[in-house]
């Protein structure tokens, strides 16, 4: 290893003038030299996505990894891509756990009451540590997810970082300028409720009121004619603009709400009612492609009589065959998942799947 | 308590999926978080991580757009206001000079 080390510190000038601004990369020793990294690179090379994503090929670096002394000064180029890839996965998982905080974890769990729940059961510390490590892993294990995952992390941090300021202004001029005051004493008399159930019903209720006020404002196709229809009563005209002056300023008050509480119940019930939202693979469309513990016995039966003198195998090559059967099986329901979509309970059944794979010793 | 196997898991799981009761099976994951493996508690923290993200980033989408329309309701009511102004202050004039 000395030598592919030697020779990537010399290259490593040209590399680095050659490769994109960024963060700060690992160095080729560090990784091969820390087990979690070297896991990590391993399964990179395994996974091979990022590498072909550059014009890599996955086999070529494993095999010059497996010999290091053979290395020929042409290939050291792409060993040092390789690297940079890696560092820059890393870099990414790092920069979205980063947002990941004890302090946040229960804003963004407004979001998803199972998030909720688990921090309840395990607490916001250890709910933040599972996240942050499981990002780096994921980083590696499934790029496109992960990808996904970083531009909606992206999205919303572009959003609190300018849109979300701006806005806020924005109504604040308004409010100034019109002498508009949201009206919040109906929340503040519902969050004083001590009856969680009752409060959280009320609340959605209430929001839902603001809401129907809202879409029925913006679905008149007459909204700005019917004043100047209104004629001739011009003080009836004004207190209806007054009217819609003070529902528009209340529902604007509230999506700037930061009480929790508020923001989880118009989350939810603005997000149950977007048709917009990132569409998710329905938990029935696993029916025909998961298989149950009979079929995956079948399926290993059926394999097995492909393979030649079985009954002659040394255990130990046995074991090759059984680890060879896994991985392909692993591969084929990865594929037929990712081909009815993404989603949560993809994700959780291919999840499942493995695991439910590794506990079985098939015979 | 004992963990809960993840074959044993696995086997729920595929109820869930085949009766595509997703409700039931979200109460299910959060019911019995505490009783699954650190593995599998880990995992799906991550997945709960990944929706509540996709959920916020589409709320946050909706809000936003929300909050451009609202924006915009307000200054053409305010616009609006102004021409009833207007057209108050012309009636009472008109009256003043006994023309209307």
């Amino acid at each position: 290893m000395d030598i592919l080390e030697e020779s990537i510190k010399h290259d490593k000038e040209v590399a680095a003038a050659a490769a994109p601004a960024g963060p700060e990369q690992p160095k080729f020793s560090d990784i091969l030299n820390k087990p979690e990294d070297q896991t990590r690179f391993t399964k990179m090379l395994e996974q091979g996505d990022l590498l072909r994503a550059e014009g890599l090929d996955p086999g070529v670096i494993i095999d010059l990894l497996a010999q290091p002394e053979t290395v020929a000064p042409g290939d050291i180029a792409k060993l040092a891509r390789a690297q940079e890839i890696y560092g820059e996965q890393v870099a990414h998982a790092k920069e979205i756990a980063e947002t990941v905080t004890e302090g946040n974890i229960d804003d963004l769990a407004t979001s998803s009451p199972e998030l909720q729940n688990a921090i309840k059961v395990r607490g916001a510390k250890q709910m933040t540590a599972f996240i942050q490590k499981q990002l780096s892993e994921l980083a590696i294990s499934d790029p496109v997810r992960f990808e996904e995952m970083r531009t909606d992390q992206n999205a919303l941090a572009a959003w609190q970082a300018t849109e979300s300021a701006r806005l806020k202004g924005e109504f604040e001029k308004i409010c100034k300028q019109r002498h508009i005051e949201p009206d919040t004493s109906t929340i503040v008399r519902i969050l004083n409720d001590p009856n969680p159930h009752t409060r959280t019903q009320e609340l959605r209720a209430e929001i839902n009121s603001q809401l129907g006020f809202w879409r029925g404002l913006f679905t008149s196709e007459k909204t700005f004619k019917e004043f100047q229809a209104l004629g001739g009563d011009i003080q009836t005209a004004k207190t209806e603009i007054q009217r819609r002056t003070e529902g528009v300023g209340n529902l604007m008050g509230l999506m700037l709400e930061e009480n929790l509480e508020v923001r989880r119940a118009l989350m939810l019930e603005i997000v149950g009612k977007n048709p917009e939202r990132a569409p998710q693979m329905p938990l029935k469309d696993l029916y025909t492609i998961l298989p149950t513990e009979t079929q995956m016995d079948a399926d290993w039966q059926n394999h097995k009589m492909t393979i030649r003198n079985w009954g002659r195998m040394s255990e130990y090559d046995k074991d090759l065959e059984r680890a060879h059967f896994e991985e392909e099986y692993q591969e084929t329901m990865r594929q037929r998942v990712a081909a009815k979509g993404t989603g949560m309970w993809a994700a959780f059944a291919l999840f499942l799947f493995g695991g439910a794979l590794k506990t079985k010793r098939f015979k | 308590m004992e963990p809960i196997a993840t074959m044993s898991l696995y086997k729920t799981f595929l109820g869930f999926v085949e009766s595509g009761d997703e409700a039931a099976a979200r109460a299910y994951l959060t019911d019995h978080f505490a009783e699954f493996p650190e593995d599998v508690q880990e995992r799906l923290t991550l997945i709960f991580f990944e929706d509540a993200l996709r959920s916020r980033a589409a709320a946050t989408k909706e809000i936003g757009r929300m909050q451009q329309e609202g924006l915009q309701a307000l200054r053409d009511l305010a616009v609006e206001d102004r021409k009833l102004d207007d057209q108050a202050h012309i009636a009472d004039l008109k009256k003043q000079l006994g023309t209307e």
